[in-house]
């Protein structure tokens, strides 16, 4: 069964680092696992707590949020608002019993084709491991959702 | 003093608040003082001076009237030992960046002293001879064969004082780091450039990025080099980066017809991804309730207050609107927000949970 299993991973990405560095990736012909589906965001710090819960309800098995590395925001302190929020999230969603190992926050800036390949199949990997995220269901039966 | 009373001597500093449509930043750098190199005397040694100290020393219109005379007794020295790079491309106690103006100032002050003193002696340690540019390095090369100035490559480790000379102890690394010793009259440091005080200070009032020296930093390095992040904030000169005067010049130019073109027309361009405020029912429903969260993590000083008053002058509400002349759109109001009455055109909540829908 879990052999079978292929994870659904929604990578939350911002316009100008990450999303340019995943570009990289491809145009570099590096290969890697096929699991992601993009988001492309204009910068980290437009993500919403509801984004993330969304995607989870919406059936994805793990989480990437990824930007531009500290100080190198395109708008200078965006990425600086997502980690902290990443900090409160991070409690908020253990509080509420999701499985915080299912959200990778990371940073991957435009010229890091490789390190992007990298973390999506780190990522892939351990989730495969974590096996189908079913136990999100029945926290929203719950009422949580 | 003046016959024609043209200076107003009881003149005070008065503070000027004005409405602008562009702030050029060019405050300029400051050099490292002598006082910070241990081994050079931690300023305690009149006759060690600074480049710009030197500067005023060689200057017609400065103490000497341009005269070469040490500081400590007025003598003429004899022999100058010019140190380039102290503090610069140094990780361990100084600035790792590479100053870039002094291996050409150094070059003229070492010609400047050999032209005020023909039979004087002149010696400059460096490390590299970094003369990029037009006809620089052919100047470099015309102190060296010229005016006999000697170019030592290598770092000079201690400097003291003895029998009112300076001793200047140093290598040699092109003669396989044999120690060199030059007993000196005056030593001048090319001292690293460092952003001015109160930069970063400036910078967070204006929203400027700024890099760990507090050097402001340009919106794009290739693409945009006299932009700041923050629309209608442009930069010149060093307080960007070390730079030398042609290329402040240049800098500023640019910096000068961005401001031009900004001005020239009458309506202003944007992207069209910036936030809008919710008030579709009218502003006094609007989901807005004015905690101006979203004040505090604009990066760009966009979002303004809004006063909503009824017609006979009460005030009915406070809200949050956002200047589209200088939203970026970023989004981090967005997901700030708290009631969700900001959004941001093109990365709606709408869109992007559509996108997420479709998973």
């Amino acid at each position: 069964m879990t052999d079978a299993f292929e994870p659904k991973i929604t990578a939350f990405v911002c316009n100008w680092c990450t999303y340019a560095g995943a570009d990289l990736t491809g145009t570099s012909r590096i290969k890697y696992q096929s699991n992601v589906r993009v988001l492309r965001l204009p910068c980290t710090g437009r993500i919403d707590f509801m984004l993330l819960a969304k995607a989870f309800a919406r059936g994805a098995d793990g989480i990437i949020v990824s930007g531009c590395h500290p100080n190198d925001c395109h708008y200078t302190s965006g990425n600086y608002h997502a980690r902290r929020r990443w900090m409160v999230y991070r409690d908020l969603m253990d509080f509420m019993g999701i499985d915080t190992r299912r959200v990778t926050f990371s940073w991957v800036s435009a010229a890091e084709g490789a390190r992007w390949a990298e973390l999506v199949n780190e990522v892939t990997t351990s989730v495969r491991n974590l096996g189908p995220y079913a136990e999100y269901k029945e926290l929203a039966l719950a009422g949580v959702e | 003093m003046c016959p024609t009373k043209a200076i107003r001597f009881d003149q005070e500093d008065e503070l000027v608040t004005l409405d602008v449509g562009a702030i050029v930043l060019s405050t300029g750098f400051k050099v490292m003082r002598t006082d910070q190199f241990p081994e050079y005397g931690y300023g305690a040694y009149p006759d060690v001076l600074d480049g710009l100290q030197f500067e005023r020393l060689a200057s017609a219109s400065g103490p000497t009237l341009g005269a070469m005379r040490r500081p400590s007794d007025g003598k003429e020295p004899e022999t100058v030992v010019f140190l380039a790079c102290s503090g610069s491309r140094d990780r361990s106690k100084g600035v790792p960046y590479c100053s870039k103006i002094c291996c050409m100032y150094t070059a003229k002050h070492a010609m400047l002293y050999k032209h005020k003193v023909h039979h004087g002696k002149a010696y400059v340690f460096y490390m590299d001879i970094r003369s990029g540019g037009k006809d620089y390095d052919e100047f470099v090369r015309r102190a060296i064969e010229e005016d006999d100035v000697k170019y030592i490559r290598g770092r000079v480790s201690r400097i003291y004082q003895e029998d009112g000379k300076l001793v200047v102890k140093g290598a040699d690394t092109l003669q396989g780091g044999e120690p060199v010793e030059i007993r000196a009259d005056m030593v001048v440091l090319a001292t690293a450039v460092q952003a001015q005080d109160g930069s970063e200070e400036l910078a967070q009032k204006l929203h400027v990025s700024y890099d760990p020296y507090h050097f402001f930093a340009e919106s794009h390095p290739k693409l945009k080099p006299v932009e700041t992040n923050t629309a209608g904030i442009f930069l010149a000169g060093a307080c960007q980066a070390p730079r030398d005067i042609p290329e402040t010049v240049a800098q500023a130019s640019g910096a000068a017809a961005k401001v031009a073109c900004l001005f020239s027309r009458d309506e202003l361009t944007r992207e069209p991804q910036v936030a809008v405020v919710n008030r579709i029912p009218g502003p006094t429903f609007s989901y807005c309730v004015g905690c101006f969260l979203c004040q505090s993590a604009c990066p760009y000083q966009a979002i303004e207050q809004e006063e909503i008053r009824g017609r006979d002058g009460t005030l009915l509400k406070t809200l949050a609107k956002v200047n589209a002349g200088l939203c970026q759109g970023c989004g981090t109001c967005v997901a700030t927000c708290r009631t969700k009455a900001i959004d941001i055109q093109g990365f709606s909540n709408e869109q992007i949970f559509a996108e997420l829908m479709t998973l």
